[in-house]
């Protein structure tokens, strides 16, 4: 029992460490799709709590957090993906940026890092994330090297996404 | 900014929003506590599941309630004898208390030539009776099996009895051991004897098996 609310305590305490990580995820994954960002970041809360059991800190506390939440925000896109996006005028979430400007190139933002395939979604929004190309391997669990060669070519498509957009 | 993409740019407006968050609670005390929450408990569940574990409760509990009402006997022995033959040229009489008389109208059960060696217990086996006391729980017996065996029965008293077979005639039998035999007039034919313990407590699904257990199943 002890060690239960030590866990619980420990778990709590992370995940207060990090609440802007997971928001930050919630907000540019929640948005396109049919889910809310308050359902988003109760499923990543639940999916970090199955998984904290396991956590052996053998990497930043950071970077497995990363793992966790972008993969459930991926799942939970791909689970979305059959139903009809609904946003209601007036329902955008909370504005975090105060010009609606900002906002609206956020949304566009988002709106083009959907449109990517899954693992480079999760490259780009690390990169976005400021994170360094080393950090980025250890998310991804793949090579610097081949984290550099996906990000050219995601800026590259990324510019061609916004092109064809504008042609439109 | 379809116009300009700089993913530089986008950077800097990443940047923005990251300090537009800093120092505000993002996650309140409530959504920690609800994944720290079994799923099955306090989460929320989505509608289809919801609806299908509601379907599944009624159709548990519709099953649960079609269950007939099983009326065991709670006394007698633990072992139960159920006899592979169909008793036949049975009369059954209502009896006191637990027991049912089955009189047979038999002729005469052994002719003295046909005792076989393998009977342990010669003195009853010569002995000659058209009138069987099988310890059968009236309860245990429905209308249509005191028309047509067979009936579980527990040969309690009486170590010889006649019951039918698919020949038309009656057949004298003898319990040896775990062994029906069947004392044909050309050669014993020995038939295991199937021994049941006779459940305590009727086995009539409980409200838990029907309903709660599909329910948590289809939850977990």
């Amino acid at each position: 029992m002890l060690k239960k609310l030590h866990t619980e305590a420990a778990f709590t305490a992370m995940v207060r460490r990090n609440e802007a990580l997971i928001y930050k995820v919630c907000l540019a994954f929640a948005s396109q799709h049919g889910t809310t960002v308050d359902d988003l970041k109760q499923e990543i809360l639940c999916k970090l709590w199955e998984g904290y059991g396991s956590f052996r800190h053998q990497c930043a506390e950071s970077t497995w957090l990363y793992r966790v939440a972008l993969n459930t925000a991926l799942m939970q896109q791909r689970h979305e993906q059959h139903l009809p996006i609904i946003q209601p005028l007036g329902a955008h979430e909370e504005p975090v940026c105060e010009a609606a400007e900002e906002s609206s190139q956020l949304e566009q933002l988002y709106a083009l890092i959907a449109r990517l395939e899954p693992e480079e979604q999760k490259i780009i929004y690390l990169y976005l994330d400021r994170l360094s190309g080393k950090e980025i391997a250890e998310v991804m669990e793949i090579s610097e090297i081949n984290v550099k060669v996906r990000l050219h070519r995601i800026k590259i498509k990324m510019k061609g996404m916004a092109q064809d957009e504008e042609q439109l | 900014m379809k116009n300009n993409f700089d993913l530089e740019k986008m950077q800097e407006l990443w940047d923005r929003q990251s300090q537009s968050l800093q120092g505000r609670q993002l996650i309140s005390d409530e959504e920690i506590a609800a994944a720290l929450t079994p799923r099955h408990k306090g989460r929320w569940l989505p509608k289809a599941a919801a609806a299908a574990a509601l379907l599944m409760m009624a159709g548990g509990a519709a099953l649960w309630l079609s269950q007939p009402q099983q009326v065991l006997p709670t006394s007698g022995s633990s072992t139960m004898l159920t006899t592979p033959q169909p008793i036949t040229q049975t009369e059954v009489l209502p009896a006191s208390s637990e027991k049912v008389v089955l009189r047979h109208h038999t002729r005469p059960l052994l002719a003295e030539n046909t005792a076989p060696a393998q009977v342990q217990e010669p003195a009853a086996t010569n002995a000659i009776y058209d009138t069987v006391q099988l310890d059968v729980p009236e309860a245990a017996i429905s209308e249509d099996d005191k028309k047509a065996a067979p009936v579980p029965a527990m040969i309690e008293t009486h170590r010889l009895v006649t019951i039918g077979t698919t020949r038309p005639e009656a057949v004298p039998v003898i319990i040896e051991g775990n062994n029906l035999v069947m004392l044909s007039d050309e050669k014993p034919e020995y038939r295991p004897l199937r021994f049941e313990e006779v459940p305590k407590e009727p086995e009539r699904p409980t409200f838990h098996d029907c309903v709660i257990e599909p329910l948590l199943a289809s939850i977990i």
